[in-house]
């Protein structure tokens, strides 16, 4: 019942902070609600590069969360971690990282020049793509992983028993999993594609790729017209929720694991093809995905001497917003535990960050200076960022909790607070620090509406790295760039250390 | 007196009673798999609310009650102890939801703990229990609730033939001096027979007038006849 | 440090200003050395902020406008006149503009790495560079420099603009949002050109050291980008903000803008820049559209340019 309320009160703020902005400019000025051939091209061009970037994560993070969880092997976990970082990384430099793998000047083509093939451009919509699955898969594979590793162990011995054909075992062990994961990912891959902006225009290679975003930007910015920009904004927005409900209906309602006897995970028996494909996967995706994060490191590491003292405000800065919206981020999450609830939040995410800056300006204006409250309203934008990531890693485990222990705690006559305090928050311990760890590590890397507001005030540690890219300092962006990285990798391994702390339990 | 008159239609799930209970008295709960044996314990709990009818509880209705306000325990076949938690504090859950024990809560756990053979365990987490170590310490937690119905689904299967006797001579005993309506599922026609004075069949979706257990359980003859195997 | 109450200006400006590598913090300690009084920069999106604030905005002064929002600007009449001799100003055009003071200035250029190529001297050598030499632009619809190369290119060209980007797009590599992902394509050697400033090797020549990256400077003519300050009407600190403006053309001021900012002060002749910056390659003149001219050019000259790369 207390969750219930505490719900709706999650839910209320967050569509107030998330959609009143949007209300709000909409009727600040005057109604623009023209939409022209150049903005239908637009939408369109956004839809193809959206859903085909969530696509091919999930399908691309899929196999890899299979061989991964069937593997154990030395460096694992390292590896597991590692493939999180394109995630944190500012957008800006994520690209170069890319691009100096799959660039025109990039290692690949060096290697396909020197082997005399042709040299391949990744400008266009393949690379909006592969920057876009760079950035995705590995939120996919991860939501995968957790899902896999909570399936009942009996399963699989009873597949394995059966010696069941590869598309029986799809159906019985694999698919399940798919159903429960694939639309709530899918969707936030989606929304978060929606409104991608840098990456598409900078690896788009040109006005063929043109977003919703740019539109709205250009509104905004150029023509100081709101109404418009928040028309265009609640288009993307609606686009977003008929993707969501889609891909529910496609996918249909989630299954329910019972829960399996715990009985511990035992050696499988695997044939030496699933071992070579397993492996060909996680090596092939694993290059994929670091070889541009160690580009990154290795420039930035080159330069760390050109590095200011001056930088040490933005990273405090940056660890206290961090550390903050993954708390607010994690504990308003526990008010969207349902299936409606995870895409409620997801769509969070699918409106503009341009908007939500500027609509909160408004609504603040007229009680308080918001130039005073920048923090505040960043924090609350990275919050709402946040959000979906952690309603994701929380409700497997908040679910089992509740499917596990409701009847017990009931037949106990245990209160709502009772339950809160004995058994549902230290049984989602593990899962609320993954959460803090995972948004902590997110909000270090995330500009949010500190663009709009300015960071005169509150200088963060992606500001800086822009800041220094407009000054013609790359190399110094990219040191950075590093130390960025290395503090976020640091809060997330200290959170997960702490929710593994002092669990004695069966 | 359990009065029981209901019936249930939802979804896959159907069954209906029409029957009475004795308070003080140990019925075995028995049946084909499936046949709703389980469901008529969640039904009598309060997990499942029946579609029409009432249960009466001395002369009080308690169909529209939560599980809470029923006077009924139910010890479950798993999750009967959070496994997180110390047994004390298992225990301590039955009797006050504060983080602080008084004195004389303290004396009741000790005594329930005393009552079902688990003092000097207080410190430790249910998995570094015994499996009959886990039931004891499931039961006296269910007793500290000081309910006079309880509900038992088969939480004894896990255990070996001499554990389970055990614990079966236990509830008899704490029936007795308590003065317990008990109801136990059960698969074994022996379990049924060693506490049990009367035995529920239940089958086809109907929960059957109470019957001696002996004739109930007579394998060439009784209503369960197909059901224990025919010689 | 008296404790007295001094008063505080508020300039509002973009967030490579007011950075520690920007202008800003010189320009602040200069200011308050003389003025007796607290600057307080602000950072963010200068037009958008001003608007959604209204009336009650704390700014008295904008710095770093660009022309393109002028006279959306004027139109709104958020700013009151500089109170300025434009005759101070060295600008390669006649500025008569009361309200709007440039206080600095650069010409856009394609900018090479000369260990690539060697950099073309006008648009017609830019499409006969070597096939594997590619440029990289920015999008004018999200970014004032690329902005600037579509009036360019339109003013050179005319109603052959069109035609024109159809002959260059296959030289273009990708279209970004902004300055910054441009030059960043540039200098990890993505592009051997970049769609920049005439002023930008300055940067590498005294930071770096580094001679190879120049200008390509076009017979046609370069087209002019000022960077403008302008005094807030709503101001509550009309003498403290003139003060400013005065202290803009000053060589206080001026002095400190090319090595902070890497451009052309807006109030100095050739010989008073820095040798680094006299001796830079520069064109020898400027074509430029005024800013009605601009307005009513921009939709089509985007139009054209937008067909002419989505072939």
């Amino acid at each position: 019942m207390a969750q219930r309320t505490f719900s709706i009160i999650a839910n209320t703020l967050l569509l107030f902070v998330v959609f009143g902005p949007l209300v709000v400019l909409l009727f600040y000025a005057d109604q623009n609600l023209t939409f022209t051939t150049a903005d239908w091209a637009a939408l369109k061009f956004t839809l193809k590069q959206a859903a085909l970037s969530s696509l091919l994560s999930v399908l691309l993070a899929w196999p890899l969360a299979v061989a991964l969880s069937r593997r154990h092997f030395i460096g694992r976990r390292l590896l597991i971690l590692t493939l999180s970082v394109p995630f944190i990384l500012p957008v800006i430099v994520a690209v170069l990282g890319l691009l100096s793998i799959f660039g025109n000047s990039g290692l690949l083509n060096s290697l396909l020049s020197f082997f005399g093939f042709p040299v391949f451009s990744i400008y266009g919509l393949t690379g909006v793509l592969l920057a876009h699955i760079f950035f995705n898969i590995p939120l996919a594979t991860r939501a995968f992983l957790l899902a896999i590793e909570r399936r009942p162990a009996e399963l699989e011995r009873v597949a394995d028993g059966l010696n069941l054909n590869f598309l029986m075992r799809f159906w019985i062990l694999d698919w399940p999993i798919l159903r429960l994961v694939a639309p709530q990912i899918f969707s936030l891959i989606f929304a978060l594609c929606l409104t991608s902006f840098a990456v598409v225009l900078t690896l788009g290679g040109g006005p063929k790729a043109t977003t919703l975003e740019l539109a709205i930007y250009q509104a905004f910015r150029f023509e100081l017209d709101f109404g418009r920009a928040a028309f265009l904004a609640l288009i993307q927005l609606s686009v977003a929720t008929l993707a969501c409900c889609l891909s529910i209906l496609v996918f249909g309602l989630p299954t329910n694991f019972n829960k399996g006897l715990d009985r511990p995970v035992y050696q499988r028996y695997l044939s030496i093809r699933s071992s070579v494909w397993d492996f060909s996967v996680i090596i092939l995706l694993g290059l994929f995905l670091i070889l541009p994060v160690i580009s990154v490191i290795s420039e930035g590491v080159q330069h760390f001497y050109l590095l200011e003292n001056t930088i040490w405000t933005p990273i405090l800065n940056s660890i206290n917003l961090a550390l903050c919206s993954a708390v607010i981020s994690t504990i308003l999450a526990l008010g969207f535990m349902s299936k409606w609830g995870e895409v409620v939040g997801t769509l969070s995410v699918a409106v503009s960050p341009l908007i939500i800056g500027a609509g909160l300006f408004l609504m603040v204006r007229n009680y308080t200076n918001p130039f005073e409250i920048t923090f505040w309203v960043t924090l609350t934008v990275n919050s709402i960022m946040g959000l979906p990531f952690s309603i994701r890693i929380m409700r497997p485990a908040s679910d089992e909790i509740v499917s596990n222990f409701k009847n017990l705690a009931n037949a106990l006559s245990m209160g709502p607070f009772a339950w809160f305090y004995w058994v549902y928050i230290p049984r989602l311990k593990e899962a609320l620090t993954y959460s803090m760890g995972l948004v902590a590590a997110l909000s270090m890397g995330d500009l949010g509406v500190i663009v709009l507001f300015g960071g005169a005030d509150f200088e963060t540690l992606p500001l800086v790295i822009y800041q220094l890219m407009g000054a013609y300092r790359t190399e110094q962006a990219m040191a950075s760039a590093v130390i960025l990285v290395s503090i976020s990798i640091g809060i997330f391994l200290i959170f997960d250390k702490i929710g593994k702390m002092r669990n004695a339990r069966a | 007196m359990l009065e029981l008159n209901f019936s249930l239609v939802k979804n896959y799930l159907r069954l209906s009673a029409d029957i009475s209970l004795e308070s003080e008295r140990i019925y075995a709960v028995v049946g084909p798999s499936g046949a709703g044996k389980s469901t008529f314990l969640n039904i009598l709990s309060g997990f499942t609310e029946i579609s029409n009818g009432s249960i009466v509880w001395n002369k009080r209705e308690i169909s529209g009650l939560p599980p809470s306000k029923r006077n009924i325990s139910i010890l479950f076949q798993d999750n009967n102890l959070f496994p997180h938690l110390t047994v004390w504090r298992n225990l301590a859950l039955a009797v006050t939801q504060r983080p602080k024990i008084s004195n004389d809560d303290r004396s009741q756990l000790r005594s329930a703990m005393s009552e079902v053979g688990i003092l000097g365990l207080e410190n430790r987490k249910p998995s570094q229990l015994s499996g009959g170590q886990q039931s004891r310490a499931a039961l006296a937690r269910v007793l500290l609730q000081k309910n006079t119905i309880l509900l038992l689904d088969e939480p004894f299967a896990a255990l070996g033939p001499s554990l389970k006797d055990q614990m079966l001579e236990l509830i008899k005993k704490i029936a007795k001096n308590r003065k317990l309506l008990v109801l136990m599922v059960t698969h074994d026609p022996a379990d049924a027979k060693k506490i049990a004075s009367h035995t529920i069949v239940v089958k086809e979706n109907t929960v059957h007038v109470p019957i001696d257990t002996k004739e109930a359980l007579e394998p060439t003859k009784g209503p369960l006849a197909d059901y224990l195997g025919n010689n | 440090m008296a404790l007295a109450q001094i008063p505080t200006l508020t300039v509002y400006a973009p967030d490579y200003f007011t950075s520690e590598w920007g202008p800003g913090p010189s320009i602040e300690s200069k200011f308050e050395e003389t003025c007796n009084c607290d600057l307080v920069f602000s950072a963010g999106e200068l037009l958008p902020r001003l608007v959604l604030e209204g009336q009650n905005t704390r700014a008295d002064i904008v710095i770093g406008l660009n022309t393109d929002i002028t006279k959306k600007a004027r139109e709104l009449g958020i700013f009151s006149p500089h109170k300025q001799d434009n005759n101070r100003l060295k600008l390669p055009i006649d500025w008569d503009d009361e309200i709007f003071l440039p206080f600095d200035w650069s010409y856009a250029s394609f900018v090479f790495d000369t260990t690539k190529t060697k950099p073309p001297s006008s648009f017609e050598e830019l499409l006969n560079l070597p096939k594997n030499i590619k440029i990289v632009i920015q999008d004018p619809r999200s970014s004032i420099s690329g902005l600037a190369l579509i009036l360019w290119v339109k003013k050179i060209y005319g109603d052959n603009a069109g035609e024109y980007w159809q002959k260059l797009a296959p030289k273009i590599l990708t279209v970004t949002k902004g300055w910054s992902e441009a030059y960043g394509l540039f200098t990890d050697g993505e592009a051997a050109g970049v769609l920049s400033f005439t002023t930008s090797p300055a940067y590498h020549i005294a930071v770096e050291e580094d001679i190879t990256k120049k200008a390509a400077i076009f017979k046609e003519g370069h087209y002019p980008f000022f960077e403008l300050a302008a005094k807030v009407r709503s101001s509550k600190n009309e003498e403290l903000a003139s003060m400013f403006m005065d202290f803009i053309l000053s060589d206080g001021f001026q002095n400190l803008i090319p090595m902070t900012n890497w451009s052309y002060p807006s109030a100095q002749t050739k010989d008073e820049w820095p040798s680094v910056f006299s001796n830079l390659p520069r064109p020898k003149s400027a074509v430029y559209f005024s800013e009605n001219e601009a307005s009513e050019i921009t939709k089509q000259a985007i139009e054209e340019w937008r067909n002419a790369l989505s072939q």
